[in-house]
């Protein structure tokens, strides 16, 4: 089938709930990297990210009659993503061990091989320690690059609540910075944007 | 610290967050070509649910909070304060009646009639019929005048 980039998400869906089945074709191409990328950034894996992709849109095909189009197509299944990622990382706490037992292992493992990490994974570390709803308004909106609007849509609360978790996700993370002194001072050996990000956090809540 | 300068900080912490961001996604079109396919051979035995005849209270609450949670509050809030002034301006009113500060003229009307009967044809006012006043009259005569002074009103405006 070609692909007919002039019609609309809203439009697609509307083709598919009459029966057109094969639209949902092209809203799975249109939209299949984004909530990849998005579920990849809570699993962490990508064989699981990928049945979490698969999962959200059987689970947004099967509801499209619930979806009134209040919100934008991208955001209601973002917000299916989202709570299927949850559910996997629920279902993966129930079977092996408490989160708290996961998160002293990543500091443990983050302290010996501390030197060694590239920035971006301190970062990973810090921001997966955020509680969920921190982290996905943090995630949201900084990888995503969404609205408040968009973020209150999917996380299903109202908008001043997106907003103030995104902003404590970004006080927690400068408070881990600041506590942490050796990440301070390997942040003055390496400098760039990890110095940064802790002089602008100092500065803008000091 | 003004606001405007706090929010280009925040907003230069999160364009450094993004810049050190390093996931990777397959980038070749056969991942994508098969994850699609794997999609599409479910949905192929998926059918859509049929819509909802009725959305649960908790669906109507987060669909619909924005549109109707202000307005249902406010006039609820209005509801609330009017329940809890009526009484209170009742009671004020009750009190204002006795103490004699609050009439709507019809007794100081009555009782000048009484106290000066050769004006009241010149007073009488236009809000209050003449069989109407005579009633009143009448009633407070029983209880306070004398038969020579009812006789006088009652001769005034015969008249």
């Amino acid at each position: 089938m070609e692909r007919d980039l002039n019609v609309t998400d809203l439009e697609l869906v509307e083709k598919v709930k009459s029966g057109d089945r094969r639209s949902f074709s092209e809203l799975v191409k249109r939209h299949q990297r984004s909530v990849l990328r998005l579920s990849l950034r809570f699993v962490k894996d990508m064989d699981t990210a990928e049945d979490v992709t698969q999962e959200a849109f059987i689970k947004a095909y099967e509801k499209l009659n619930t979806f009134e189009g209040r919100a934008s197509f991208k955001s209601w299944l973002f917000q299916i993503a989202v709570n299927t990622a949850r559910n996997k990382l629920r279902e993966w706490k129930r079977d092996t061990v408490d989160i708290d037992d996961v998160q002293l292992a990543v500091d443990a493992e983050a302290e010996t091989t501390l030197v060694h990490t590239a920035v971006s994974d301190i970062l990973k570390n810090e921001v997966e320690k955020l509680p969920f709803k921190q982290k996905t308004a943090l995630v949201l909106r900084v990888y995503e690059d969404l609205s408040f609007n968009e973020i209150a849509d999917i996380m299903e609360c109202p908008y001043d609540t997106a907003k103030a978790n995104y902003r404590h996700a970004l006080m927690k993370l400068r408070q881990t910075f600041e506590q942490q002194s050796e990440l301070k001072n390997w942040t003055e050996e390496v400098g760039g944007f990890f110095l940064e990000v802790n002089q602008r956090f100092a500065e803008a809540e000091g | 610290m003004d606001k405007v300068d706090r929010m280009d900080r925040m907003d230069k912490v999160r364009k450094g967050l993004k810049s050190a961001d390093d996931l990777e996604l397959p980038m070749n079109d056969d991942f994508f070509d098969r994850l699609h396919d794997k999609i599409m051979a479910e949905v192929e035995q998926t059918e859509i649910q049929p819509a909802p005849m009725l959305m649960t209270p908790r669906n109507m609450l987060r669909s619909h909070w924005r549109g109707w949670l202000y307005p249902v509050s406010g006039v609820a809030s209005l509801f609330v304060l009017a329940s809890l002034l009526i009484p209170q301006v009742s009671k004020v009113n009750q009190t204002m009646t006795r103490a004699g500060l609050l009439s709507d003229g019809h007794e100081r009307i009555v009782s000048e009639a009484l106290l000066s009967p050769e004006e009241i044809s010149q007073t009488l006012i236009s809000t209050q019929s003449e069989s109407d006043f005579f009633m009143d009259v009448a009633r407070e005569s029983f209880e306070n005048l004398s038969v020579d002074k009812f006789n006088k009103i009652m001769g005034e405006s015969g008249r």
